[in-house]
């Protein structure tokens, strides 16, 4: 399944921030991210043994998110049609300090696999030079 | 390379996107009831709480009084005493005529009360002292609690179980 999800004005996504900050002090560094249909729940990884269990629904009706996509679903088992991830709540704290007008959100793979070429160079009277090309 | 991550884009008036990756782990479907919401007995005693910021300045005085452990005490008629015991005594605050609802099936005790860790709990009403909505408590008695915010942002349910001490 694919999830994005777009917000697109300064007073919403502050908005949005605030309730990330706050399930960020709600957490134990790592936080679990439920995403349904209708909802992102920032969701407890400790449960009651860590002292207390949280859910923060973030609804889609919450008029927030400009666009809330979640596309794969499978429409004869309704109960599978959830992404549950989890992630070091502080990250995404940090990079968002506030003021934004457009912030989006959306999972993937890792796109550091790029193709460097290498090359290596010398005068007879230098050292070694090395040059690293991104491809 | 095929780590999932979530990739995340912002743009501030003045600047270009700026793109982010925050690494995930996704949790396999065997492992989701791990997160699901702890079983809560249907007996329970409801109540409206005072704003939040009024209850986070009790526990952060509680606190810097070396307490460790808040007690709520609900009635039926609406009053509400939230307690701790210090060294030298007992400090209380007392509520009145705050909003109570009765569902089929709940508590038909007339008080319920609950020790909570305030360590627990102090982060919550921190969290959440700006917000203008009124948090819900859901005592059941000397087990647990539910607290529970409901605006048009989000709806926020916190459960924290009663205190060892």
């Amino acid at each position: 399944m694919k999830f994005s999800t777009l917000l697109q004005d300064t007073p919403a996504i502050d908005a949005f921030i605030k309730i990330i900050t706050a399930t960020s002090r709600l957490s134990k560094k790592k936080c679990c991210v439920k995403i349904e249909k209708s909802a992102l729940n920032f969701v407890s990884c400790t449960g009651l043994n860590g002292g207390a269990w949280f859910n923060l629904a973030v609804p889609y009706s919450s008029q927030l998110f400009r666009k809330f996509d979640m596309v794969g679903m499978n429409p004869r088992n309704e109960e599978q049609n959830l992404i549950f991830f989890e992630l070091e709540i502080d990250n995404l704290v940090h990079i968002l300090p506030g003021g934004h007008c457009y912030l989006k959100m959306k999972l993937s793979k890792n796109q550091t696999s790029r193709v460097w070429k290498k090359s290596q160079n010398r005068r007879v009277s230098a050292n070694i030079v090395s040059l690293n090309c991104c491809m | 390379n095929d780590e999932p991550i979530l990739s995340v884009e912002v743009r501030n008036p003045e600047s270009d996107i700026v793109s982010h990756q925050v690494p995930i782990t996704i949790i396999l479907s065997r492992y989701w009831p791990s997160y699901a919401r702890p079983a809560i007995a249907d007996r329970r005693m409801s109540i409206s709480m005072p704003p939040p910021k009024f209850i986070s300045r009790f526990l952060h005085a509680f606190k810097n009084s070396n307490a460790r452990v808040v007690k709520f005490t609900a009635s039926r008629v609406g009053d509400l005493r939230i307690s701790t015991r210090i060294d030298n005594g007992e400090i209380d605050a007392s509520f009145a005529d705050l909003q109570t609802a009765v569902m089929d099936g709940d508590s038909q005790e007339e008080t319920a009360s609950v020790e909570l860790t305030i360590r627990n709990i102090s982060t919550m009403f921190h969290s959440f002292a700006h917000t203008k909505s009124r948090v819900k408590m859901n005592i059941i008695s000397h087990r647990m609690a539910e607290f529970t915010v409901i605006n048009e942002d989000y709806n926020l349910s916190f459960i924290a179980g009663k205190s060892p001490e």
